[in-house]
């Protein structure tokens, strides 16, 4: 084991903790040095609260010389993409606009929760302003950088998160995802990352994207971390009326069971022909990895991903209007313009794409009666340079800002659960991910398949070397 | 739609829902950027409704009342 705590993951930090070997003010001590020698150059956070993780450090230390019980997460320092609430700071959603709003009275729920478990708030990550981003880059607060290749998008709109959790910040983040924010970033940042089954955690204490798309998740450089973490923070909540009356379903204990029984298949068709050959190769790893060979198909797919991307237009606009109306100078502008033209929008095509909604659950409900779990790319390649406007795909210039989520929405449209796992190639310095897709409800299956590829060495998430220059333009 | 009809929708509709933008038409102005995010719309609207969907499907989310009571 390292002699550093900020080196270990969360389950580790957990086990030491309570073993002794280092204390709860020795992690989060060691979480901030690493934070004041590495969050220059990577802009991952944009509020660091020491008095406040110090202070908290402090009680979970006394609990354990008091020999009181100790929560699940015990010592663990983690961070929350600044959409959260944090008590006593404006809930920035990546914005200029929001910093002029009250302190937040209270903590975001899932933030709470894992507090409830003795983790250790560290601060607030940066992100894409108001979400409505991939790339991680915030006009105002600056680009979170990939850590592996810091001239590189780290990806968004979660960009902090996988920065922070990448460059061994903190070994536990929570970010958002309405269209790919979490699975985006994972891939990019070479991260594991859980997107829950939409509805499943509580939304409460959170400034909000897109209402009909809107989840929250974990980032952690295990599976094991994403498990614990999710199981915390799992639980009913009244302050959220969007949140799904579903049990509990706790996934720590049965992580390590086999996964033999389990029906596999790879996304073919849309997921495969809009691939580059590095995204098809890490979903062929993946598959070989799990002696998957069945192929399987969602109808429509593109469809699906229109159908969000008009939903996502107007919800947003919705929500921001009035902002746009009386402070849109304020706004980036790459956002705001999208926001705009998504005023504009009929309403008759928003509730056409949210019917279709409802077919396109129906058809790939029939998909999960033959199989459990399914395989398709996160991104359609790595993480572009910081500033990339437009990629060569297959000979072809797109712009790369609204085209990094295909593969992520289509998937998020009907809030299927996902573990995204990070792929790397010898020789290439930058990963990427494979999204592994679960029936409704079933993080953990989606779980135990993750867990599986981490064992063999198939998946696994480095913390990035450290370099302190910036890139000069 | 062609783009001169983008620029009327746009036209008709910035008034309506209380935002101005400067006239200008440069390849960076908001104007423009604003009008290929409409064009960029108009192709996904256009996949979107290349087949028809049963009038009876529910548009998602159903909006529920209240709890319904536990009998």
């Amino acid at each position: 084991m390292s002699e550093n705590p900020a080196d270990l993951t969360a389950s580790e930090l957990v086990a030491a903790f309570k073993a002794g070997t280092f204390s709860a003010r020795e992690i989060i001590s060691a979480s901030l040095a690493r934070i004041a020698e590495r969050d220059a150059s990577l802009g991952a956070f944009t509020d660091i609260l020491t008095e406040r993780a110090l202070k908290t450090a402090q009680k979970v230390d006394e609990k354990r010389l008091r020999q009181q019980p100790l929560g699940a997460l015990a010592g663990v320092p983690f961070a929350v993409k600044n959409l959260f609430d944090i008590e006593g700071i404006p809930t920035r959603a990546g914005s200029k606009i929001n910093r002029d709003m009250p302190p937040a009275s209270r903590d975001a729920a899932l933030l709470a929760r894992l507090e409830a478990q003795d983790a250790i708030l560290i601060g607030g990550l940066n992100m894409g302003e108001y979400a409505y981003d991939f790339t991680g880059e915030n006009a105002h607060d600056g680009p979170s950088r990939n850590p592996h290749a810091i001239a590189h998008m780290s990806g968004g709109s979660s960009g902090g998160s996988g920065a922070a959790i990448a460059s061994g910040m903190v070994p536990l983040a929570l970010g958002s995802d309405t269209n790919g924010s979490i699975r985006v970033p994972s891939s990019f940042c070479g991260l594991f990352g859980l997107k829950p089954t939409y509805g499943r955690l509580t939304r409460a204490g959170t400034f909000p994207f897109v209402a009909s798309f809107d989840h929250l998740g974990p980032f952690a450089r295990s599976v094991g971390d994403l498990a614990l973490s999710y199981d915390a923070m799992q639980g009913a909540d009244p302050d959220d009326p969007g949140q799904a009356h579903v049990s509990t379903k706790l996934t720590t204990p049965s992580l390590h069971q086999p996964i033999s029984e389990l029906r596999m298949a790879t996304l073919g068709g849309y997921f495969h022909q809009l691939a580059t050959d590095s995204a098809r190769q890490a979903v062929a790893r993946v598959a070989a990895a799990l002696n998957v060979t069945a192929q399987g198909e969602f109808p429509q797919a593109a469809r699906a991903r229109s159908a969000g991307y008009l939903i996502t237009m107007t919800e947003g606009a919705a929500l921001h209007l009035e902002r746009l109306q009386t402070r849109r100078e304020d706004f980036d502008p790459d956002v705001s313009n999208r926001l705009i033209a998504g005023a504009m929008l009929p309403a008759a095509w928003i509730v056409q794409a949210q019917k279709f909604r409802g077919w396109f659950r129906s058809q790939v409900a029939t998909i999960f009666e033959n199989y459990d779990i399914l395989l398709a790319p996160a991104t359609p390649y790595r993480a572009p340079l910081i500033g990339q406007k437009t990629i060569d795909f297959d000979g072809e210039e797109q712009l790369v800002r609204p085209n990094i989520g295909i593969f992520t929405q289509p998937i998020s449209f009907i809030g299927l659960p996902v573990v995204t796992v990070p792929i790397w190639t010898p020789g290439v310095t930058l990963p990427i991910g494979v999204q592994i897709i679960g029936a409704p409800w079933c993080e953990d299956k989606v779980l135990r398949v993750a867990e599986v590829l981490q064992r063999q060495g198939v998946c696994y998430a480095p913390i990035a070397p450290f370099t302190a220059s910036i890139p000069s333009k | 739609m062609t783009d001169t009809e983008n620029e009327k929708m746009l036209d008709a509709m910035l008034p309506v829902v209380g935002i101005t933008l400067s006239p200008s038409s440069t390849m960076n102005s908001t104007r423009s950027q604003v009008l290929l995010h409409i064009a960029i719309a108009r192709e996904h609207a256009a996949r979107l409704f290349a087949t028809s969907i049963s009038d009876q499907l529910e548009p998602a989310p159903v909006f529920t009342p209240s709890e319904p009571p536990h009998e």
